[in-house]
Parts: structure tokens; C-alpha cells; sequence
């Protein structure tokens, strides 16, 4: 009651009224008792409770506020000069934290961006497509040409409609003859579906026409330097056809999810692509936009499909083992992973991902910025004592230390933008983007510093503030520092905090690690080593005998075999098949993938046959009357028998004569389909040549010799099999080194902090750590006394982190189909990783103060 | 010079002030409106009177002594200014001005 009193009183009457209450209770207390006493007193109070007495609410004197911020800013400096090593460590932390940050919200922003630069984005859909195999739906990015133009008719909601298909093309300009592989045939209307600046020619008009074609901006100087480019008349495969520059466009930006050099008129096509390719309603080679009028509804859309595809594309597909769906534009980047996508894409995953660990190296950096300044606000406890004497509030010192802390962030974030802009062309390189600097001065780079100062201002400066308005002045300037054990606690927790989530990346960097080293290194039932995979291209397919012969001629060359497909890779032939034994099902329409080979292939590639025996020159009806299965094909069939069983494709039965053991043709991120092999000798386009371990360079110069005697026109180019497997998962080691980076950016953050508050610890501990040797301690004894309560938090920590980084990084496997499986040793590791670095870091510091002479911790006193 | 009136409290609070003369404090003045007046004042609505007529200038005040009774607080002894005591002259004034002109018939018929 009295504090009552004592809070609402004017504090000019405070002192007498207060006397006059002790007075009156006193003596009533003596008259009529102490409890009545009291209920008079309580009533005496609340009377006093009025106008005249309470005090105003406003502050009694107007301090000079711009003084004493003055004076902060002073103390700050002084502060900071006078503990230099803490206060670096302090400042660093916060700019390795922020910086990583910056970096990750640069990565996410660009990844949002992609494709938001068309006009009308969000009314443009993709329409892709999904194939019934083995009881899954497997999606795909393409459709064929006469889908999309069934869809233009049936559907009034397509305004516009583009398909888009890739090619690969030698362009002759004058003297110049290059590949070009960005080059994909549009048409007239897509440059107004999409939005890509054009810097000449018409945008309604330039792909109108046959035997136009629209380049960029670098192009145009790749092919004519400074000459105007209009009119301009390129030969395409040696003079197979010419197209004409009708426009010239900015080069596509990065945050685009396709990128095309050249965009030749769907005209032009019309006249050079085989017939089958427009009447095909099987063969998906197009990439199918569609721009949907206002108040567009993709679900209804949608819901129309089955219907539209049992009407119209019954000659091959059933709504039961055919779908088409719609992906919006905008999504397509993040979130679409399909078969034959123009590019590869993002992974919306890795932006979670990413962002959970910039907030987490912002909370260690956090952490790191209180532990500090609370460890050091012991030291600071008589500055604070001092001030209380001298009149300063609790206002003052809230003022104090946020405008402390939101000095340090404000540095830190300039540093870090700095070293940003510093690092960004390596982070680029490193990350696969192309963020130009000047992104660093945009709105939302500065919206995101600016709410990173207050956050991090407000969270970093109170709770030292907390800790240091709570000491009692007399205690401190008597010299007493006992800190609240509270404080410690929640120090401990930090720390523990701290130890948690660098372990927990740690686990997570190593099974990253060996999920990327289980992709490249899986057994995938072949040999893939030693063995040179060569196109064909416009080799004459009748000499391919002699090609062969010519090839092995040479010692060093061991086998020869041929395929029509590129392995490892997209296997994108697919059939439908009837087959002994099995009934046919109109519903499922079940396919199966078929590859074309010749008898030496599966000599080359060391596939292992179970059953059976492999193709035959001599045995002149295995071209057209045999098929060799892989394990999961005969799985489908669900043959008890194989060797022997017919299988008819199109027209025509084959026996099965050979079985061989699943081997992944392509990439681990697919299951292995049900294949299908089928002997031929004209649909050929690789060739597979395994040579001998030593003297490469002379194996590869015969192959090279024997391709330009047969290869008209083209340069010779090849690929290793292993080199090209292990570049399938470039995307995984891109992520993988993310965040390996980021991890060591926040394990150092980690340690910083820990070695700050060792040597923070060895200080207040000299005089302990003196007497102790004076008493005979060892110096192993001492370092050990400051080092093992980390060992401890540490340990605690690893405990805490082990099950919620299984359950994490679990969830992260299961989206792979081949995947290794997370061992228990990786933990182990992990911990005893985190606890070398927290030893060697604090290590340094404790030792050092172990071995400092204890009479200059003692003499003092 | 605007007239002030004094409210009857504040006349008495005053008065008693006044009759104190030197040791009036917060206590004192209750228990002498007490014994004079038999009039219970409390303390709340005293202090605000003394704080009110401190303000305009009724009265002044300065710290005395610490009792232990008081749990080591100071008494703050209140004296009249001559402004106080202008005020209560003038109060006086207008009463006596007062009584003096109430025909005598007045009171003859209340008896």
C-alpha cells in the first residue's frame, strides 16, 4: 500500500505525508488495535488518492535528450575502444550474420522474380501433360502439336496460344558457322503473349511469314558486330533452308525460365519438320503456353480436360492414361519439375531452405551480440550505477542501450552491405545467378535492412538492458558484481541455442554431402568408366559397320555398341504393347519405354544379362522379330516365364530372348521405367566406344580420326559416360555448396561467440584461476576449468539438435527415389566436429589465461 | 486585487494553521480540529487543502525534524503567509459584514 502511495504521490510531498500515514497508524494502532489500523491506513491512502497530490503525469524536468544521446554515442566509442576485441567480435558477427542474410534474401528475391517481367503473366498457363505409368501419373512440360491445336479450338477462353519448340541449328553468316543450341521455333503471336523488349522491327509483324527468325541483341553482334541487322540472311544446316532477321530483341533476362537466342516463325517450320510432327497427337515435342482471358478460371478449365482428351485424342490416349493440367507462369520456376522442362528449374524447397538458414545465422549472430554485451555489462555495471546516482531512469537506460545496440547494427548492416557488394560476382559465380549489384541499392534491399536494424536493434538491446537496469547502484559502485543468476541461464541457453543450430547444419551439410556423393557414386548396373559417348549426327547410318570396324582397328579401342538415345539421359520413346498372357486394358493403356540398340551396346555399356542371351548379327529375325526386356519391364508384365513370351508392338510379335538386369539409363532422380530393346541398324545416333585405361589422348585422337572420315560438316565433339553422369546432379552440388557456405559462415559466427565469452570468462576468473595455481594447479587443469562448461552446453545441445535434424533431413531424403540412408556415425562426427572447433576456439583464449602469470591477477588487491 | 474566497475547510484548516502557530503539521492540525471542532478531518482531504493553499500562497512551508514515530520521515511544518492571513482577514470581514446586517427581527422570530 504504501508503494502505492509512494508510485502515485507528488514526490515534493512524498516524504511528510508518508510521515503523517506512520504517524496517525502508529497511534491508532496503539488506540484501537493494529488490524483496524490498517483498514484506517488503506482508506488514509486512497483518500490521498486525488488531484492535489498525485503527481503529474509527465516527467518532472525536461532533460536535454539531445545531450545525453550525445553522451551515449560518447560512451559507445569509448566503449568500443576501450574492448576493441570485443566489441570486433561483436561488430563482425553481426556482419558475417547480416551478410549472409543479404545474400540469401538477394538469392530468394531473384528466384521470386523469375518471369514476372511479362505484361500479363498472370493469365498465362503452361499446359502440360502426365502419362499413366506403373500406376503413377509422370508428368511432362510438353504436348504435341495437334493437342495444342485441338485446345485452341475447343476452348474460347484461349485468347492466344503459342507453342514453342527447341532445335538445334548450324547458322552460317559469311565466314561465320557456329551450333547454335538457343534456338527454338514460335509462333507469330509470341511475342505478344510474352513480354521481351524489342529493339527493332515489328513486334505484330517480325514472325509473320515462313523463313523469319528475331535474334537478340547479342546475337546480332556475335554475327555482324556493328552492321544493322535487318535483312540480314542467315543459312541454316548448310543451306537446308534461310531465314531472314525480321527484329532484333534484348537479350532475355535472367529471371526468365526459358532463354532463346533465336526465334525462328512457326511458318518456317511448317515446312521443315517432318509431317508427322503436326499430325502426331503422341509426339510431345511442344512446349504449350496459352494466354486465358480476364476472370480466367484454370480449375474450370481444368475440369474440362478428360472430357476434351476421351473426345478428341482417342486415337491414342483415354482420360484414364492421359492428363492434361494447367501451371501458371509464375509458378512454373519454383515449383514445376518436370519432364523435358525447357530449363532447370528452381526448387521452391531450397528457398525455405535457404531463408530458415539466414534467419538462423541472424539469431546466432543475435545471440552472439547479447551474451557479449551482457557477459561485458558486468564491467559496465559501475557506469550504470553511476548514472542511476545521478538521476538517470529506467527510460534513460532503455535509451542507452537501444541506441547502443542500434548503433552497432546500423554499422554492421553498412559493413555488410559493403562486403556484399564485395562478394556478390563470387556468390554469382558460385549460385549460378546473375544479381547486378545495383539490386543492392533497391527498395527492398534497403525496406529489408532497415526492418533488420530495428529487429535486431530491439532484440540485441533489450535484454542487455534487462540484465544491466537491474543491478542496484550501491551494490556496484560498492564493488559487489553478482550478477543475476537468471541472466546466466538464459546465457547458457543462448549458448546452447547456438551450439543446436551450427550441429544441426553441420548433420545437415554432411548428409547433404553424401546423398550428392551416393548420386554420383550409385552402381547403376553398367560401367560407365572408360567409356566415350560420340553423336552420330550427319554420319550416313548405312556405313555404320564400317565405322565400327574402323574404330576397333586400333587395340586400344576394346568395344563398339550403338543407341539411339544419349546415356545417361531422357529416354523419350515410349510404346504401348500387347503381350502374352497379359489382358489387354483399354483403361491403363499401360507404355513402356523403348530404346533402340545394336548387339555390341550392351557389350560396351557391361550390362548384365539374367536371362537369355543378347541380339545377333547372324540371326537375321532378331531385327524384327525379337525384343530383349529389362527387370522392371517383366515386373510390369507380371511374366513368370519370360524367355520365350511374345510381346506385340504395333503390328508386329517379338519374342523375348534376353532379359537384362535394371540399369539406370537415366538420371537417379527417376525411378527405372519398364524398358523395352529392340535391335536396329538405321535409327542410330550415339556412339558408345570403351577404350583401354591408358593413353587416352591417343584413343580419343583415333575416334577422332574415324568421325571426320565419315562426319560431314560437323566438328568433332564427345563426352566421358561418368562425366556426363556426374553433371546430372549439378544442380544438387550447386545447393550442396550453398550450404556449405552459409553453415561455415554461421559455425564461425558460432565460434566467435564462444570465444568471446571464454575470454570473457578467463578475465572475471584471473584472480580464481590465480589462486589456483598458486595452489599448484596445472595449466591443463585451468584451461580445462574454463573450456568444460562449454563441453557440457555443447553436449546438451547436440542431444537437443540430433532428433529434429533427423526428422528434417529425413523428410529432405524422402524426395528422392535412390537415396542413402542417413547413419548414425554422421551425428557423431558432427558433434565431435562442433566440439574440435568450440576447443580449439575457446581453447586459445583458456590457455592463455591459464599460463598468465598469476601475480598479475593477485597483486591488485 | 481580485477578492479570493476561502472555502470553509481551507478558512478552518487556516485558522487552525494559525493557532498551531509554528508546530502545525499534518497530524497536529487533525487532532486540533478534532478537539476543537469535534470534527473528524482525513488526512487525504487535508493534504490536498494545505498543498491547494500552499500553491496560492496561503501558506508556506519547510521541513522540521525526523521522529521515530514517523519512521524516520520529516514533519512539514506549515505557517501562514501575511497573504494567508490577508485572505482570512477578509474572510472575517465579510462574515462580521454580514452578521452585523441581519435586522434583529430576524433572529426574534426564529425564537
Amino acid at each position: 500500500m504504501l508503494r502505492f502511495f509512494r508510485w502515485f504521490c507528488h514526490p515534493e510531498c512524498r516524504e511528510d505525508i508518508e510521515g503523517d500515514l506512520k504517524e496517525i497508524f502508529f497511534y491508532k494502532a496503539d488506540q484501537i488495535g493494529v488490524g483496524k489500523a490498517k483498514w484506517l491506513f488503506v482508506r488514509d491512502v486512497l483518500f490521498l488518492f486525488r488531484p492535489g497530490i498525485i503527481r503529474p503525469i509527465q516527467k518532472l524536468y525536461i532533460l536535454n535528450h539531445q545531450s545525453m544521446f550525445k553522451n551515449y554515442l560518447k560512451v559507445t566509442f569509448r566503449i568500443f575502444r576501450k574492448e576493441k576485441v570485443f566489441s570486433l567480435i561483436n561488430l563482425f558477427g553481426l556482419v558475417l550474420g547480416f551478410t549472409c542474410c543479404l545474400l540469401i534474401f538477394l538469392f530468394v528475391q531473384d528466384e521470386l522474380s523469375y518471369d514476372k517481367f511479362h505484361k500479363d503473366g498472370d493469365r498465362i498457363y503452361r499446359v502440360a501433360s502426365a502419362y499413366m505409368r506403373e500406376g503413377r501419373w509422370e508428368p511432362y512440360a510438353t504436348n504435341s502439336w495437334p493437342t495444342a491445336e485441338l485446345l485452341k479450338t475447343n476452348f474460347s477462353e484461349i485468347e492466344e496460344l503459342v507453342r514453342i519448340r527447341r532445335r538445334q541449328d548450324i547458322v552460317e553468316y559469311k565466314e561465320k558457322r557456329i551450333s547454335e543450341e538457343r534456338v527454338a521455333t514460335v509462333e507469330e503471336n509470341f511475342l505478344e503473349v510474352f513480354s521481351f523488349e524489342l529493339v527493332a522491327g515489328n513486334r505484330q509483324e517480325a514472325l509473320k511469314g515462313s523463313n523469319k527468325v528475331v535474334i537478340t541483341e547479342s546475337i546480332a553482334r556475335k554475327y555482324f558486330e556493328n552492321e544493322d541487322p535487318i535483312g540480314k540472311i542467315f543459312k541454316i544446316n548448310d543451306d537446308q533452308f534461310q531465314l531472314m532477321v525480321t527484329g532484333v530483341m534484348k537479350d532475355m533476362p535472367p529471371n526468365s525460365h526459358f532463354h532463346f537466342d533465336f526465334l525462328i516463325s512457326g511458318e518456317t517450320a511448317r515446312s521443315i519438320a517432318p509431317e508427322a510432327l503436326f499430325t502426331n497427337v503422341g509426339f510431345d515435342s511442344q512446349w504449350v503456353y496459352i494466354k486465358a482471358s480476364k476472370n480466367f478460371d484454370p480449375g474450370l478449365m481444368e475440369a474440362e480436360f478428360p472430357r476434351f482428351i476421351d473426345d478428341h485424342l482417342s486415337a491414342i490416349f483415354t482420360s484414364a492414361n492421359f492428363k492434361l493440367f494447367l501451371q501458371p507462369l509464375l509458378d512454373i520456376h519454383l515449383k514445376s519439375d518436370l519432364g523435358l522442362e525447357i530449363e532447370a528449374n528452381g526448387n521452391i524447397d531450397h528457398l525455405y531452405i535457404f531463408s530458415v538458414i539466414a534467419i538462423f545465422t541472424l539469431l546466432i549472430a543475435c545471440i552472439n551480440y547479447m551474451n557479449l554485451t551482457t557477459a561485458r555489462s558486468v564491467r559496465r555495471a559501475r557506469e550504470v550505477g553511476m548514472r542511476k546516482v545521478l538521476g538517470a531512469g529506467q527510460s534513460h537506460l532503455v535509451n542507452q542501450f537501444l541506441s547502443e545496440s542500434f548503433l552497432m547494427t546500423f554499422l554492421a548492416i553498412l559493413f555488410s552491405l559493403a562486403l556484399t557488394f564485395l562478394v556478390l560476382p563470387v556468390f554469382n559465380a558460385f549460385s549460378g545467378k546473375e544479381i547486378s549489384r545495383g539490386f543492392l541499392f533497391s527498395y527492398e534491399v534497403v525496406a529489408a535492412a532497415i526492418i533488420l536494424l530495428v529487429a535486431v536493434g530491439l532484440l540485441a538491446g533489450t535484454y542487455p538492458y534487462f540484465i544491466l537496469s537491474s543491478f542496484k547502484p550501491l551494490n556496484t559502485l560498492k564493488g559487489r558484481y553478482i550478477s543475476g543468476n537468471s541472466g546466466v541461464m538464459l546465457r547458457k541457453g543462448l549458448v546452447i541455442l547456438q551450439f543446436g543450430i551450427s550441429i544441426g547444419l553441420i548433420i545437415a551439410t554432411g548428409i547433404t554431402y553424401r546423398q550428392l556423393q551416393f548420386l554420383r557414386n550409385k552402381d547403376l548396373g553398367i560401367n560407365k568408366d572408360l567409356l566415350v559417348a560420340v553423336p552420330m549426327r550427319t554420319m550416313e547410318r548405312s556405313q555404320l559397320e564400317t565405322v565400327k570396324n574402323d574404330l576397333l582397328t586400333n587395340a586400344a579401342i576394346k568395344s563398339v555398341g550403338t543407341c539411339n538415345m544419349k546415356l545417361p539421359g531422357w529416354i523419350s520413346n515410349s510404346t504401348y504393347y500387347e503381350a502374352e498372357g497379359v489382358p489387354i486394358d483399354q483403361e491403363a493403356r499401360k507404355s513402356m519405354k523403348i530404346i533402340r540398340v545394336d548387339p555390341e551396346f550392351f557389350e560396351s555399356i557391361e550390362g548384365e544379362f539374367i536371362a537369355g542371351r543378347n541380339f545377333s548379327k547372324s540371326i537375321t529375325t532378331d531385327m524384327s522379330e525379337a525384343v530383349i526386356l529389362n527387370e522392371a519391364a517383366v515386373n510390369q508384365l507380371g511374366w513368370q516365364e519370360p524367355i520365350g513370351s511374345w510381346l506385340k508392338l504395333g503390328r508386329r510379335k517379338r519374342t523375348t530372348i534376353g532379359i537384362v538386369k535394371d540399369f539406370h539409363f537415366e538420371s537417379l532422380h527417376r525411378r527405372i521405367p519398364p524398358t523395352i530393346f529392340v535391335l536396329s541398324d538405321s535409327f542410330l545416333n550415339w556412339i558408345y566406344v570403351k577404350i583401354a585405361p591408358d593413353n587416352i589422348p591417343t584413343s580419343l585422337a583415333h575416334i577422332e580420326k574415324v568421325y571426320s572420315k565419315f562426319v560431314r560438316d560437323r566438328d568433332f565433339i564427345y563426352s566421358f559416360v561418368d562425366e556426363d553422369v556426374r553433371n546430372q546432379y549439378n544442380a544438387e552440388d550447386k545447393f550442396m555448396k550453398i550450404f556449405i557456405i552459409f553453415t561455415l559462415l554461421a559455425v564461425a559466427i558460432a565460434c566467435l561467440g564462444i570465444f568471446g565469452l571464454v575470454s570473457f570468462m578467463a578475465e572475471r576468473k584471473s584472480k580464481e584461476i590465480g589462486i589456483r595455481k598458486v595452489l599448484g594447479a596445472s595449466v591443463g587443469g585451468v584451461s580445462f576449468l574454463l573450456i568444460k562448461e562449454f563441453i557440457l552446453l555443447l553436449l546438451v545441445a547436440s542431444t537437443i539438435s540430433w532428433p529434429f535434424t533427423y526428422y528434417f533431413m529425413n523428410g529432405w531424403l524422402t524426395e528422392f527415389i535412390y537415396r542413402t540412408s542417413i547413419s548414425i556415425d554422421l551425428f557423431f562426427v558432427a558433434t565431435l566436429l562442433a566440439l574440435l572447433i568450440a576447443i580449439c576456439s575457446t581453447g586459445v583464449k583458456a590457455l592463455a589465461a591459464a599460463l598468465a602469470n598469476p601475480i598479475n591477477a593477485l597483486r591488485e588487491e | 486585487m481580485k477578492r479570493r474566497y476561502l472555502g470553509e475547510l481551507e478558512e478552518i484548516v487556516l485558522l487552525t494553521v494559525a493557532v498551531l502557530h509554528g508546530k502545525a503539521y499534518g497530524v497536529a492540525i487533525i487532532n486540533e480540529i478534532e478537539a476543537r471542532m469535534n470534527r473528524k478531518v482525513g488526512l487525504g482531504a487535508l493534504q490536498t487543502v494545505l498543498r491547494r493553499m500552499e500553491k496560492k500562497g496561503y501558506l508556506e512551508s519547510q521541513f522540521g525534524e525526523a521522529t521515530k514515530v514517523r519512521g524516520g520521515k520529516r514533519k512539514r511544518y506549515f505557517t501562514v503567509t501575511s497573504f494567508g492571513k490577508k485572505a482570512l482577514e477578509q474572510t472575517k470581514d465579510v462574515r462580521l459584514g454580514l452578521w452585523e446586517a441581519i435586522p434583529k427581527i430576524a433572529f426574534d422570530t426564529w425564537k
